[in-house]
């Protein structure tokens, strides 16, 4: 593996926080571990867990901390250490006597209470050579030992008032970085492509909703068309005017930021733009409806040619849907009632 | 490959309706940023706004890579923000990169300006001057393109964008590239 390529993965991963780390720890050990199995937070917490591999004989918490919030190293592992101790408090399913007072680590009473969220995970308590022996806490910062000494130690003191039903009372709490991380689960070009695209999309998909689709009655008089033509199916046709506005405002938020970032692309996007309806219009189907159906399939051959690369199969996806969803909002693609017979 | 598309569930209805398809592809309209009239008007209003006479020179002119910056943001004047939190950040190594790296790499690969610019040049609008343009013999075709669209209110956003961006420093080293 190149040196660059997993120094810009450690770079880049150290940059993430919050929950746009924890996705990114979890995609790359989905790719790495083939028996890594997620844990989504919904809908009744993730009982301490991100993550498990091994049969559930491994565990994964993430911690992607905001630096804003926590300027300085000290306040850092502070964050780090109270975290990971709250993640090792639920797996041994303790917590506090008095909920109603602040958690203190040295004065809180920690009592025994069932982990529900476990029990579902898991569907039953394992047998003891099937628990939790190894957890990996990853957290997007680890430039002090500090946090170190007090995970241990919180660990230590859990696992000696806890009924240790899912996790083994000497199981093994490792404390990762960055860096450790990708030293041991590597990097590669598809997670650096996903890593890299993260933030876009996550600014596209809060931008599309805000962009007005170009002024006039174009698109609504079609869809008003289209549910004249189909009195039947008004609330299909509904849907999927609701689909191509979507698709549309999309393309429109992806367009913009190509423009700004990269004009040569934005280009490609423009030239591309004329390709595809050029397919649709000379395409050698059976019946011009045939060729309007093909848009998606031909829009994903055209785009794929400048996009794909450095885009991946889901961006060129979601940007062929928004072309072809252009294609009826900007006006060339159009529909009418069939025309009359006139017997002369 | 996918061919999930809104647009085939529609289709599938209306054929089965009777209706019939109409493709234009005369409306397919073309992005304003690819209109060479538009394009120059935009730097006309640019080098009018923003080129000076200096020492070096007794007629107006202004360094190629900052006009190629300033036409690029008039034309997206959302970019201004952008260009102002750049300018106030360039001595504050801890700023996020991010902003500049993306403004930066957009404008100097923004190559349809260098070919408006050989255009002007080549009608004697303008002149090159080592990294300057300077107005050239026939000048007047960029003053009175200028005065024209500012008289007739054309391209507001635009000329709005061009006059905020004479409060922001621009300094040699943002024009430069990597």
């Amino acid at each position: 593996m190149s040196g660059r390529l997993i120094d810009n993965y450690i770079k880049a991963l150290s940059e993430l926080e919050e929950f746009a780390f924890q996705r990114a720890i979890v995609q790359r050990l989905l790719v790495a571990l083939n028996n890594f199995q997620t844990v989504p937070t919904y809908p009744q917490g993730d009982g301490g867990l991100d993550g498990y591999s091994h049969k559930g004989t491994r565990a994964y918490c993430c911690y992607g901390l905001k630096y804003d919030a926590a300027k300085t190293p000290l306040k850092r592992s502070k964050q780090i250490a109270t975290k990971f101790s709250g993640d090792l408090r639920r797996l041994y399913e303790l917590d506090a006597q008095d909920k109603t007072k602040k958690f203190d680590e040295s004065k809180t009473k920690l009592v025994q209470y069932d982990n529900d969220a476990l029990m579902r995970i898991f569907g039953a308590v394992p047998a003891a050579c099937d628990r939790i022996c190894h957890v990996s806490l990853i957290a997007n910062w680890f430039e002090s030992h500090t946090p170190l000494g007090t995970i241990k130690q919180n660990a230590a003191k859990y696992a000696s008032l806890s009924q240790c039903r899912w996790i083994t009372p000497d199981a093994d709490v490792v404390l990762k970085g960055p860096k450790e991380f990708a030293d041991q689960y590597g990097a590669d070009e598809s997670t650096m492509m996903w890593l890299k695209h993260q933030e876009m999309l996550a600014k596209l998909d809060e931008e599309a909703p805000l962009v007005e689709v170009p002024h006039g009655p174009t698109f609504d008089s079609k869809m008003q068309a289209a549910e004249a033509l189909l009195p039947d199916s008004r609330d299909d046709v509904k849907q999927v005017a609701e689909s191509l506005r979507k698709d549309w405002q999309w393309v429109i938020a992806f367009e913009r930021n190509l423009s700004d970032r990269l004009p040569q692309l934005h280009a490609a996007l423009e030239h591309g733009r004329k390709r595809l309806l050029k397919l649709v219009l000379t395409h050698s189907a059976s019946t011009p409806w045939d060729s309007i159906n093909r848009a998606q399939e031909f829009s994903e051959t055209v785009f794929s040619d400048d996009f794909l690369e450095p885009y991946g199969k889901g961006i060129v996806r979601d940007l062929a849907s928004g072309e072809v969803a252009r294609l009826v909002g900007g006006c060339p693609i159009n529909w009418k009632p069939k025309a009359a017979n006139v017997n002369l | 490959m996918s061919t999930y598309s809104p647009l085939k569930k529609l289709a599938a209805l209306l054929a089965a309706s009777g209706a019939q398809p109409d493709i234009t592809p005369e409306r397919l309209a073309p992005s304003t940023l690819y209109d060479l009239e538009y394009r120059v008007v935009v730097v006309a209003m640019a080098f009018q706004i923003h080129a000076a006479s200096d020492k070096h020179s007794s007629q107006p002119r202004i360094q190629n890579r900052r006009l190629k910056l300033l036409q690029f943001i008039a034309m997206r004047p959302w970019l201004v923000s952008v260009i102002r939190e750049w300018s106030l950040s360039r001595r504050d190594a801890q700023r996020s990169l991010d902003s500049e790296e993306g403004l930066r790499r957009g404008f100097i690969s923004d190559a349809m300006h260098d070919d408006v610019i050989d255009f002007l040049v080549a009608g004697g609008a303008l002149r090159r001057q080592e990294s300057h343009v300077v107005s050239g013999t026939n000048s007047s075709v960029i003053f009175h393109l200028s005065s024209e669209a500012m008289e007739r209110s054309l391209f507001q956003e635009e000329l709005t964008a061009l006059r905020e961006l004479n409060s922001v420093v621009i300094t040699n080293e943002m024009l430069e590239g990597w």
